[in-house]
């Protein structure tokens, strides 16, 4: 790397100077000899690097976003973390000696050569994270420290929206989520549907705000590198299995992704995701509580006896769904007509 | 530094080079003894192989451990019978496989699960009716098939899958006239070919498709010549490598799956790459690994 090799370079001058300067104030050096302490101070500058980044985020507990900073040279004793607002910036400089240092102290617990204590490991993990969120033992050690109630679900949740911030595709971050979002559904005390009478079965609030914030998630990822595989089979995901594929839901995010992918009419991944919607919706069609609730949501006017007849119930349904095709095809024309020669929108089609 | 960012890797990227260097005829250069014992304190007592010393064990690098053994002919390094039982373990009741311990469900890992036991000769060991229920369920309206059922169809998938029910032999479940379709629409007019609708070329999809469409009897859809002329352009001249597409930096993956997809199109300086493991032909066929592909 063309970086590390200037600095280098601009090191050993200044060694070389060191040494020449030595000899002009003291001519009269009798014995040269090796003092072997280079790596102990290179841990020890780490050492203050990792609790940099931890005082950052005990500074600011919103810091929504990371990045590194372009900077080949340390800045005389300043420290390579910055933080401006809500951004966390680490200098590029330092990763080259902070990395290997961090992904060893870790390795060296895995292998039970050196013991860490949990905050330690959760430090390390998370600056190991911050660079290099692939890294899916680093995860997993963090689903230990999950487990054992040292760290909140809710804050790999954290630490996993600012990884995909800077790496927006990254498949162990988005894996290590669902392990996380799963943990977070399974414990017992949830409520996870309530009956909300006449408008039918929806989620609980807790259920809603997580599921809000994994589509919030999404979305970001998915503006932030185009189709992004990961980020929307990660939210049919949650629809699946956190939000159980309840029909309001559904409907609430065949309404919200419309903007978006006129938007982004490339995004093939986008346009399948509504597809998954209008295919989810079909399906539940047959439930008769799923039925009731899309009748009430789409047509305003309250709803006071059930439907009468089978007959009428099943038209009603039908009405419904292909009202949905149409507003689809409609939508589908219409963006094809204005932006043409996209294949993601006749696929859609 | 690089080495750290990708050591999470590093038993497949030793898959990469040794396989890409073997079909080149050249696996002799590499420094086999080194490897062997690289690869032997990576199993664990689970009996699952990790990418590296001191990582945590995935299927993902358990396949690439046996191919790499395999490839050696030097499966003794490990315990065999223990990899099978690590590779049983992750089988999920409605037949899907988990990646590991922590339970990420994904076709890509039902795949590495009956490559790794077909090429131990040990495919009894699991339930292959469900396995193939859970990956036939992942099958998508235009033939394909994505990570999980409802997931979108991705050209790497659909290798996995393909690949899957060729080793599972259910290979007359696939549409092959519908799938064949949608791959050979991968292919752009620079040549090369795309995962998926609207992105943008890649040489190592020019594996994954170019495979896909080996192993479901369709690879004259493609045109053979625009993409022998886009993959090369791919290879720098200055290091020989090959970059995702024409001017990028290269590595060891895309040098792989570059060179593969040459051999696939007949080029006569390379090996006969087997489609389904992507390793030279004689490689599989010295085990006696059973493979029967669509016409």
């Amino acid at each position: 790397m063309a970086e590390s090799e200037e600095e280098i370079s601009v090191l050993i001058e200044r060694v070389v100077k060191d040494i020449t300067n030595a000899f002009k104030k003291n001519p009269d050096i009798d014995e040269i000899g090796l003092i072997p302490c280079p790596e102990e101070e290179i841990s020890v500058l780490i050492e203050r690097v990792v609790k940099d980044i931890t005082n950052a985020f005990k500074k600011n507990p919103d810091i929504d976003e990371i990045g590194l900073i372009p900077c080949p040279e340390a800045r005389c004793n300043r420290s390579p973390i910055v933080l401006v607002e809500n951004k966390l910036g680490i200098e590029s400089w330092c990763i080259k000696f902070l990395l290997p240092y961090v992904h060893n102290k870790l390795l060296q617990y895995k292998l039970r050569k050196k013991w860490l204590e949990q905050d330690v490991l959760t430090d390390v993990t998370r600056t190991l994270l911050l660079l290099n969120p692939d890294f899916a033992t680093a995860w997993n050690v963090r689903k230990e420290l999950v487990l054992s109630g040292t760290i909140e679900p809710i804050q790999d949740l954290y630490l996993a929206k600012l990884a995909l911030t800077k790496f927006p595709k990254s498949p162990e971050t988005w894996i290590h989520r669902r392990w996380v979002l799963q943990k977070l559904t399974q414990e017992a005390s949830l409520p996870c549907l309530v009956n909300k009478g006449s408008t039918g079965v929806e989620l609980s609030e807790k259920l809603q705000q997580i599921v809000q914030e994994e589509m919030k998630v999404c979305t970001e990822a998915a503006g932030r590198y185009p189709s992004n595989y990961n980020a929307w089979s990660h939210r049919i995901w949650v629809l699946q299995h956190i939000a159980k594929c309840n029909v309001k839901v559904l409907l609430d995010e065949l309404s919200s992704t419309e903007n978006w992918v006129s938007m982004h009419i490339s995004d093939h991944s986008g346009f399948h995701y509504r597809q998954f919607l209008l295919k989810s919706l079909l399906a539940a069609r047959s439930l008769p509580n799923n039925a009731l609730t899309t009748l009430s949501l789409l047509h305003s006017e309250q709803i006071c006896s059930l439907p009468k007849g089978e007959k009428d119930f099943q038209e009603r349904q039908k009405t419904d769904m292909s009202h949905l095709c149409v507003k689809e095809l409609a939508l589908c024309t219409d963006l094809i007509e204005t932006y043409t020669g996209h294949e993601a929108l006749w696929c859609h089609r | 530094m690089e080495y750290c960012m990708s050591e999470y890797l590093r038993m497949s990227g030793v898959y990469w080079g040794l396989t890409v260097m073997d079909l080149m005829g050249q696996l002799h250069r590499m420094n086999k003894d080194e490897i062997l014992e690289f690869v032997k304190p990576c199993q664990h007592e689970c009996g699952g192989i990790s990418a590296s010393i001191g990582h945590d064990p995935h299927l993902l690098y358990t396949l690439s451990a046996v191919q790499i053994l395999t490839l050696y002919n030097s499966l003794h390094v490990i315990d065999v019978d223990k990899v099978v039982e690590y590779v049983k373990s992750l089988q999920q009741p409605d037949g899907s496989f988990a990646g590991d311990q922590w339970g990420e469900i994904d076709t890509r890992f039902s795949f590495c699960a009956v490559a790794t036991l077909a090429l131990l000769g040990r495919l009894d060991a699991v339930d292959i009716d469900k396995a193939v229920e859970f990956v036939l369920s992942c099958m998508n309206f235009d033939g394909g098939f994505g990570c999980r059922p409802g997931s979108e169809s991705h050209a790497g998938q659909i290798y996995c899958c393909t690949g899957f029910l060729a080793i599972t032999g259910q290979l007359h479940q696939v549409n092959a006239d519908l799938l064949g379709w949608w791959l050979c629409e991968r292919q752009l007019p620079s040549g090369g070919l795309n995962g998926r609708p609207e992105k943008l070329p890649d040489v190592c999809y020019s594996w994954w498709v170019l495979a896909s469409l080996k192993i479901i009897g369709r690879l004259h859809w493609i045109d053979r010549e625009k993409l022998e002329h886009f993959i090369l352009a791919c290879q720098d001249e200055e290091t020989g490598g090959f970059a995702d597409r024409p001017g990028d930096m290269v590595d060891p993956f895309h040098t792989l799956f570059g060179i593969a997809g040459l051999s696939l199109l007949g080029n006569e300086q390379i090996k006969p790459v087997n489609p389904v493991f992507c390793m030279p032909e004689e490689v599989p066929r010295r085990i006696n690994v059973k493979l029967e592909l669509l016409n």
